[in-house]
């Protein structure tokens, strides 16, 4: 039963045939667009295709249980096959057989007998060697026969009998890799605007929401250089965007650095990149007591909060939770903003009192009239958007599988280099001494390459030939 | 300067459809002075595209681009056809083969046709395309996609060849131009284990690159997703054939298979599925 399951995970048809389902499966996941909004794949497929193709992991695939099940068993069969012939193939390096059995003898090829009348054997020997060597082939074992010939043994390209098992190995420790970055990493990202600092990261995976960092990042300056025209004149098209970033650790600015596409920041293990810029927009929300009387107008970003008081003194804090340019309700019956073209601007605001529990309510660029929610004092409006800061975008990624993915990497490159290019050839010579002469015996194989391991072997043979021909001129 | 390296290029292109003739007439009346009269046509060739390739470079730098161009179809179309000269040079020199070049050559000849539709101006690089890897990475993904299309090519002979054998029909003409079977075979392995390698370091560079840009290493993309989709019939040909000993038809069909999806990758993967790669 075992000897059973290792055979078939060691199994050549298993390796092709996943390696065929895999390359066949993964055409479905560039076909269907992965890891969109539910709501997009309904449209498209219908309610009820829609079902079946996410039972089927289609909308994932890549991270789909029977994907991953996949690539498991590709790496078991990677695993299992160098395995089983990993004994084999250190034994054959390790210690080589010399004294080949007469049946070796006979089935190795390619193969060549060579009758000589030099007088003695060590003559011949001589001889062999020096062939051998000529024709590349210097590391050798002799043992001398029972009956005075010998058995020499020579070979080259011990490394490439490994290679096998550096290449499958390789590819194991990039698996190894990918598990711990997915295990151990996360991947997220986080706007900041010029002069301020964050901390918290939007996660896009290795967790869900926001993560909060045991430091702080400030964007002290951020700059975008865009391409110039033939005239010298700036056009739209960046050429480079870059942010000089400051890490703070326990209040203290431990780190400053300046980064740009392809030039990221790293502080303990996690990565700050340069990934996109934007700005925020300031908006002015303007107050009115119910009866109309102006109190005043306030400049707020989002997130940020502005105050003001009453007659009695008694102060409310105003803060923009959210802004949305172009506010609609999707089809979870969600508020979400359809673009960032400032078509239907709303703002989302929570208004709190002095001594009174805070409320939120929405305000529409729109439609100023739009009745507040909850009971308010005051009346609040959304008066205008103006452009505001300009704000970097970071993709933040702490991978610590990064190390491993990158060394199974350089070992899959000089692994399948050496798999092709260095074959394991070895010879083996047999002289047997007849008394008046010898008979060679020359048997060689190859892993690899049988075409050009023949050409040698003729060379070396035809060398052999004629050299012993001098010899008994 | 880049008009110049337009006129370049169409003068190579013009000389490689010559080479083809040159080596269909060797195969014919196989005179040995004929072969190497096509050989040097087709290193002619290689030298005048190798300029042109110079003189775009530098127009890249005359225009403060200051990337060698390679990153919209015109510029990757004129480098794969000069990858696939060059490899195929190379492998003529190493096998003493020159039957191929009747196939190989038209190969050059057409991707460059291609590009005189094509607008040659250098494009500005978006900031993400601003890096050391871009070179390293395209030099390696082509050179992988060059060896593949001569593996290609030799496949398609063998298959013609095979064919002609089977019925028994062409003694007088086919047969007796192309090389034996075997032979093709052969070749077409050597030449899938020359580009597999590049492959890997191309598919490798990439992710290193795309890791140093945006911080993550594979990110499904689907240029990457079908780079490795060939990368895996390339090893599943490989095992076949090394390993299980599969040789002949089947071979020679998962080798052409994999070259349509090297296609596929190059062309289809830009044209029809949006990603990170929809500028190339």
């Amino acid at each position: 039963m075992v000897k059973k399951l290792v055979r078939f995970f060691s199994s050549l048809k298993l390796t092709i045939s996943l390696l065929i389902i895999l390359a066949l499966t993964s055409i479905i996941g560039t076909l269907i667009q992965q890891q969109q909004n539910p709501a997009i794949y309904v449209q498209q497929f219908g309610k009820s295709t829609y079902q079946i193709l996410k039972i089927l992991g289609f909308f994932d695939l890549y991270h789909s249980w029977w994907f991953i099940t996949l690539l498991a068993l590709l790496a078991l069969n990677l695993l299992v096959c160098s395995l089983r012939r990993l004994p084999r193939d250190l034994k054959l390096i390790l210690s080589p057989k010399v004294k080949i059995t007469d049946n070796e003898l006979k089935s190795l090829r390619p193969q060549e007998k060579i009758s000589t009348n030099l007088p003695s054997v060590d003559q011949t020997l001589e001889v062999v060697l020096t062939a051998l060597k000529k024709g590349g082939f210097g590391c050798h074992h002799k043992v001398k026969d029972d009956g005075g010939g010998w058995y020499l043994f020579s070979e080259r390209g011990k490394l490439g009998r490994l290679a096998f098992h550096i290449t499958h190995l390789s590819i194991i420790i990039i698996f190894a890799g990918a598990i711990i970055g997915a295990a151990k990493g996360f991947k997220g990202f986080i706007n900041i605007v010029e002069g301020d600092k964050g901390k918290f990261i939007t996660l896009q995976s290795g967790g869900q929401g926001t993560r909060e960092l045991d430091f702080e990042v400030e964007c002290k300056k951020f700059e975008v250089i865009y391409y110039q025209d033939a005239a010298g004149n700036p056009t739209n098209r960046p050429k480079d965007y870059k942010s000089l970033l400051a890490i703070h650790d326990h209040g203290r600015e431990v780190l400053a650095k300046e980064i740009e596409v392809n030039s990221p920041l790293n502080y303990h293990g996690i990565y700050f990149y340069q990934s996109s810029f934007g700005e925020i927009p300031r908006l002015t929300i303007t107050v009115k007591t119910r009866q109309g009387e102006p109190i005043g107008s306030f400049d707020v970003w989002e997130g940020g909060s502005f105050r003001f008081s009453d007659q009695n003194g008694q102060q409310t804090q105003v803060t923009l939770l959210r802004y949305f340019p172009d506010f609609y309700m999707n089809q979870n019956g969600q508020v979400d903003s359809r673009s960032n073209v400032p078509n239907n601007p709303a703002a989302f605001l929570e208004i709190k009192p002095a001594n009174d529990q805070p409320q939120q309510t929405w305000v529409f660029y729109r439609f100023p009239d739009f009745p507040h929610a909850g009971q308010t004092d005051y009346r609040y409006s959304l008066t205008s958007i103006n452009s505001g800061k300009k704000f970097t975008g970071l993709q933040v990624v702490r991978d610590p599988g990064v190390p491993l993915v990158w060394t199974g990497c350089i070992i899959l490159i000089i692994g399948i280099i050496v798999l092709f290019s260095v074959p394991h050839e070895r010879l083996w010579v047999v002289i047997a001494d007849k008394g008046s002469g010898q008979e060679i015996t020359i048997v060689g194989n190859t892993n690899k390459n049988k075409l050009s391991f023949q050409g040698r072997f003729t060379q070396i043979v035809t060398n052999l030939k004629s050299d012993l021909a001098d010899r008994t001129k | 300067m880049l008009g110049l390296s337009s006129k370049f290029f169409g003068a190579a292109m013009i000389i490689y459809i010559i080479a083809t003739l040159v080596y269909l007439t060797y195969l014919v009346i196989k005179n040995e002075k004929i072969g190497h009269l096509a050989t040097l046509t087709t290193l002619s060739g290689l030298i005048i595209h190798t300029t042109a390739l110079g003189l775009r470079t530098a127009a890249s730098y005359q225009q403060g681009i200051g990337q060698p161009p390679f990153t919209n179809l015109y510029s990757s179309m004129v480098f794969f056809s000069w990858a696939i000269i060059l490899t195929y040079l190379i492998l003529e020199f190493k096998f003493k083969q020159k039957a191929i070049g009747v196939f190989v050559t038209p190969i050059a000849f057409i991707l460059l046709a291609v590009t005189t539709l094509l607008s040659n101006q250098i494009e500005p690089l978006v900031p993400a395309l601003q890096s050391n890897w871009l070179l390293s990475h395209v030099v390696t993904c082509f050179f992988g996609y060059a060896a593949f299309a001569v593996a290609c090519g030799i496949s398609i002979m063998y298959l013609v060849r095979v064919h002609y054998e089977e019925k028994g029909i062409g003694q007088g003409s086919v047969l007796k131009i192309l090389p034996s079977a075997e032979l093709l075979d052969e070749l077409a392995y050597k030449a899938i284990v020359i580009g597999f390698p590049f492959l890997t370091i191309g598919i490798i560079t990439g992710a290193a690159w795309a890791n140093y840009a945006w911080g993550t290493y594979w990110s499904w993309d689907p240029k990457e997703t079908w780079s490795l989709i060939t990368w895996f019939v390339y090893a599943a040909f490989l095992h076949a054939r090394f390993a299980a000993g599969w040789k002949g038809k089947r071979t020679a069909i998962l080798s052409i298979v994999g070259f349509l999806f090297v296609l596929f990758t190059y062309l289809g993967v830009s044209w029809l599925l949006p990603g990170l790669h929809s500028y190339a």
